[in-house]
């Protein structure tokens, strides 16, 4: 019936090997990257430092662990920084409108996931292609934003149990860490060990057969895009929290960082392959490249480029690797 | 091997179809009976790709029925069919390659761990049944690999594992063996005996007519959308065949 050209068996199954520990690679990269800034800036491996960069990275994390999983779909969703600002803004004044605090925060998440359910509808039973909707509704969105708010922050006194949420800490972790890594550890037991996560990655390789094994892709979709929003949206709520106002700018770019740190933890911008823990990877190598190349006074310009080289890299490993397997 | 008369799994009577003043197939009936590997062969265009979809559910008649044991059946969809106990494995194959053989077998209707309320993946039970399946269809098939590092024959035997695992009786393999090598088709044509074996049967369409002398147990031969002969491949010949094909008429047979 079909055949996969077996030409060369051995040096293929070398080159699994090489994809599938390139997460060592990475981590090896990390730490080779440690020891280069850490030579040159004594700073950077102190452990101020570092719960610095984790409490930076968090933000841009929570949304990586489930863009992964909509990524591993072949989807993409464009919108988590508009919907992060969102989250900041509709909780924030919430708040500022006399709610209480947990309500509050749950309206802003509310908010966000109401977003994805919108995005899910239009890419799962419209069939608009994902990158078109969520570009369309990160105008939306922050148009939105910007005209509710007429641009301005809503900077307040916001109550101390809102501000944990940012600020605290448990034993010594800030809680937006706290935080992410609890959203990873979700995100990869569903992908790695639920019927749901087993069908993302079967509607990302080929999507007419997930659907002929009688999979509701449809689904599958729409709940993948609502946990987006969701999480985009408590991201924004953490970052309001820490920053005590919110921004009518937050989280303004932050989806192009958020893809690249996926990108870079290995998983396949065509769909059906990739890791969370990779992605946790991918978020923790762009902080550290940026945080140490701030410590050691390189231009945020260079550092820009640095994102992008490593963008770079990956895409083209990611390709050379389908074309090996062909 | 030889078919005792019994009631047949699948009865067709008087199947046509037309397309626009077209006509596919016209008065085609036969049956198919359990433990029994019937082969469909003819030139392009004489109407087993149509047949083919009739019976999986993708196309409707425009006339005639079809009997599943006895009862009519009516199959609007490929999932009427599976329901009825059909399976289809296209040339193209269903499988997802970035999953492994028992995420194959299993996709859709995965095993849950029972403490876990069936929320979480047993990966174990449904590997050690993906590999009760497949050692009885082809051992060489690897379980702890994706199956994108499969060969057509081993991606096959996994087609076929997933067809029994979803209770099928009646697998329709469309050219099984067009794409592979001769080892390859010796695993494939094994696994069609194994499957009949288990009291399954098969309708194979093929062109290749060794393959089919090899495994089939009756061939049926359409010309121009109808069925011009029906024979026992033990009582006839490959050349009988080809002229049926190409003639429409079969040498008298003792």
């Amino acid at each position: 019936m079909t055949t996969t050209l077996t030409q060369n068996p051995d040096s293929r199954r070398a080159l699994t090997q090489i994809m599938r520990s390139r997460q060592l690679l990475l981590l090896l990269l990390i730490l080779i990257w440690c020891v280069v800034i850490a030579v040159n800036q004594p700073r950077f491996l102190t452990i101020e430092n570092l719960i610095n960069v984790s409490d930076q990275a968090a933000i841009l994390a929570i949304p990586a662990a489930v863009m992964t999983l909509i990524i591993i779909s072949a989807g993409i969703d464009l919108s988590v920084g508009s919907v992060l600002a969102l989250g900041g803004f509709v909780s924030a004044s919430a708040l500022v409108a006399g709610i209480p605090t947990i309500p509050a925060i749950l309206l802003g998440i509310i908010a966000g996931a109401f977003i994805g359910t919108a995005n899910g509808t239009g890419i799962a039973y419209f069939g608009i292609p994902a990158l078109i909707l969520t570009l369309a509704m990160l105008y939306i969105v922050r148009g939105g934003v910007l005209f509710l708010s007429k641009g301005e922050t809503i900077a307040s006194d916001f109550p101390d149990l809102y501000r944990y949420l940012g600020t605290g800490d448990l034993l010594g972790t800030p809680i937006p860490v706290l935080l992410s890594i609890l959203v990873f550890l979700a995100c990869g037991l569903v992908l790695r060990q639920t019927r749901f996560g087993r069908h993302v990655i079967a509607i990302g390789t080929n999507e007419d057969v997930a659907r002929r094994a009688g999979i509701n892709v449809r689904r599958v979709k729409l709940l993948l895009y609502t946990a987006c929003g969701a999480v985009a949206a408590l991201s924004g709520v953490i970052l309001a929290a820490k920053l005590n106002a919110a921004t009518t700018n937050a989280g303004y770019g932050s989806e192009l960082d958020v893809i690249a740190a996926v990108i870079i933890g290995g998983t396949s911008l065509f769909g059906g392959r990739g890791t969370i823990i990779g992605t946790a990877l991918g978020v923790i190598f762009l902080a550290l490249v940026r945080n140490g190349l701030n410590l050691m006074g390189v231009s945020p310009f260079l550092q820009i480029f640095t994102v992008g080289l490593l963008l770079f890299i990956s895409a083209m490993a990611d390709v050379i690797y389908l074309r090996m397997q062909k | 091997m030889v078919t005792a008369a019994r009631t047949p799994f699948l009865e067709t009577r008087d199947i046509s179809r037309n397309f626009k003043g077209v006509t596919a197939l016209q008065g085609v009936s036969f049956t198919v009976s359990l433990g029994e590997v019937v082969a469909v062969v003819g030139s392009n265009g004489a109407g087993k790709s149509t047949l083919m979809k009739i019976l999986s559910g993708a196309d409707q008649p425009s006339g005639g029925s079809i009997v599943i044991e006895g009862s009519p059946a009516r199959m609007r969809s490929p999932l009427d069919a599976r329901r009825a106990g059909i399976e289809t494995l296209y040339q193209d194959l269903s499988l997802i390659d970035t999953l492994d053989a028992a995420g194959n077998i299993f996709l859709g209707r995965e095993r849950g761990r029972p403490w876990a309320l069936g929320a979480l993946l047993d990966t174990p039970v449904m590997r050690e049944q993906a590999r009760t399946l497949l050692v009885e269809l082809n051992p060489t098939v690897p379980l702890d690999r994706p199956v994108s590092s499969m060969s057509g024959g081993q991606r096959q035997a996994i087609s076929l594992a997933r067809a029994i695992h979803f209770g099928a009786k009646l697998v329709i393999l469309d050219e099984p063996t067009a794409a592979l090598g001769v080892a390859e088709t010796a695993l494939t044509l094994e696994a069609i005996r194994r499957f009949r074996a288990g009291g399954h049967c098969v309708i194979l369409v093929s062109h290749d007519l060794v393959d089919v002398f090899d495994v089939a147990d009756r061939i049926l031969v359409l010309r121009a959308g109808k069925l011009v002969g029906s024979r026992m491949t033990s009582q006839t010949t490959s050349e009988e065949i080809i002229h049926m094909m190409t003639v429409g008429t079969g040498r008298e047979t003792p």
